[in-house]
């Protein structure tokens, strides 16, 4: 079972069994992806291109 | 209020136990039961017809706050005629990603959910949907669409079958930062007297201060600055609205590796990087180069921060996307399905000659809102998703 939230900064991230998959999209075709082993919703509402550097 | 009824309903469903109650005292404690840290949570059907409409009122609500205008409500309705070949797709996702891995499940999940788009209805005062969508604070839209992985968009079509094409602005980050710094921190355009190329910046490069609000810098007033002078590195310019800045910069660079991670190191090195005393190499090279659009870069990271540059260089490309190309394709076409990627349009391959002129004519508006000799026009260019390759990518694929 995964789960899928995308926080006003634009970073998407997918929550499963593996850990959170973080995803924020650049442009020019570029996204920079990011997995972290534990997040709390806090922190994910939280995330923004700062973090996905 | 709900509170206790959902105390109760996790008791009830032996979710959790509550323990260490001691009479009189308000304190209670509860832990989660084995067999649920075991088994995990499992996905269960919510029968409850209240509690379906209370979901359905609490999504409505948020989805009605970002579609007040006309212009929005025309694209959403555009994401409901949205369909994916699920057979397909999911076949193509068993023959080249290995079963539950991440990418194999994501993208299941994802197909799944741009199946449903189509299945909106609005009933009962209410937009009933069972699909993500979220507009962030830059105004981008994040849809299944946006979300949907590359190698899956040659699946998608029309409900009545028509196959999409990708239209997109080649460098268009930069076009778009371009066009943010130029206004926010050298002022108003009209109000300057661009000069070429040549030279390094001077001391009298940072006599205008711009006026930072406080939540993020604010456009000057039209004609309440006196003429002053704006340094364009015209090489720059011209790299960026003709498409080619990225090559430009790895020959620059003698940069080895593919151009998806030289851009990407460009983004991570330069723009969107946390301003520090020390430059990158990235830094060093960009403004040894172009140095008057680097000093402006910089100045802006150092006023507002890398995050908040990112995010008002992508209100730009929002407000270009959403607002100008969604009014012309809500005005002048009508019948024609579409969806924006955050940067692109998704269009039937049949309509995007006229949209495509129709994209160039708002740009060139967009970038030049003074009357100019020479004005700027961005380049935009087609992708198709005619096949999949056996690694999943499409082919004939422009570079960006």
């Amino acid at each position: 079972m995964s789960k899928q939230t995308t926080n006003s900064n634009g970073v998407t991230c997918i929550i499963d069994s593996d850990g959170i998959h973080c995803s924020y999209y650049v442009g020019d075709d570029i996204t920079f992806r990011k997995t972290f082993k534990n997040l709390t919703d806090k922190e994910i509402s939280r995330l923004s291109v700062d973090d996905m550097l | 209020m709900y509170y206790p009824m959902i105390i109760k309903s996790l008791m009830d469903g032996k979710v959790i136990t509550r323990f260490n109650y001691r009479a009189g005292e308000h304190a209670f404690k509860y832990k989660i039961n084995p067999h649920i840290l075991k088994e995990g949570i499992q996905a269960k059907q919510i029968d409850k017809v209240t509690i379906r409409r209370k979901i359905h009122l609490f999504r409505d609500k948020d989805i009605q706050r970002n579609l007040k205008d006309a212009i929005s409500k025309h694209e959403f309705q555009n994401l409901t005629f949205i369909d994916i070949d699920v057979e397909d797709a999911i076949k193509f996702i068993n023959s080249k990603y290995k079963e539950g891995t991440p990418k194999h499940t994501h993208r299941i999940l994802s197909v799944y959910e741009v199946s449903r788009m189509k299945d909106t209805q609005t009933a009962e005062g209410i937009i009933k949907m069972d699909w993500m969508f979220k507009v962030d604070r830059s105004g981008r839209w994040h849809t299944p669409i946006a979300h949907l992985a590359k190698d899956l968009r040659p699946f998608l079509k029309t409900i009545d079958g028509k196959r999409f094409v990708e239209l997109d602005g080649a460098c268009s980050q930069l076009t778009f930062c371009h066009k943010y710094l130029l206004e926010h921190v050298s002022g108003k355009v009209s109000n300057s007297n661009i000069i070429g190329e040549g030279g390094t910046p001077t001391d009298s490069d940072n006599e205008y201060e711009p006026q930072w609000g406080l939540d993020g810098p604010k456009p000057m007033g039209r004609g309440s600055l006196p003429s002053y002078d704006v340094r364009i590195d015209l090489m720059w310019r011209n790299a960026i609205f003709n498409g080619n800045a990225y090559q430009l910069l790895m020959d620059g660079m003698q940069w080895k590796k593919s151009r998806d991670e030289f851009k990407e190191y460009f983004f991570k090195n330069l723009f969107f990087n946390k301003y520090r005393p020390k430059l990158t190499k990235m830094e060093e090279a960009f403004k040894h180069y172009f140095p008057h659009e680097f000093q402006r870069l910089r100045k802006t990271k150092k006023r507002i921060g890398n995050k908040e540059l990112a995010v008002q260089v992508q209100r730009y490309e929002s407000r270009f996307w959403h607002k100008w190309i969604g009014s012309s394709m809500r005005e002048k076409f009508k019948l024609i399905n579409y969806a924006t990627i955050h940067d692109s349009i998704l269009l039937p391959e049949e309509n995007v000659n006229e949209v495509m002129v129709e994209v160039t004519r708002q740009a060139i508006r967009f970038f030049n809102p003074y009357d100019s000799d020479e004005p700027l026009i961005p380049t935009f260019r087609v992708k198709t998703f005619e096949a999949v390759s056996d690694r999943g990518t499409e082919l004939n694929r422009p570079q960006k």
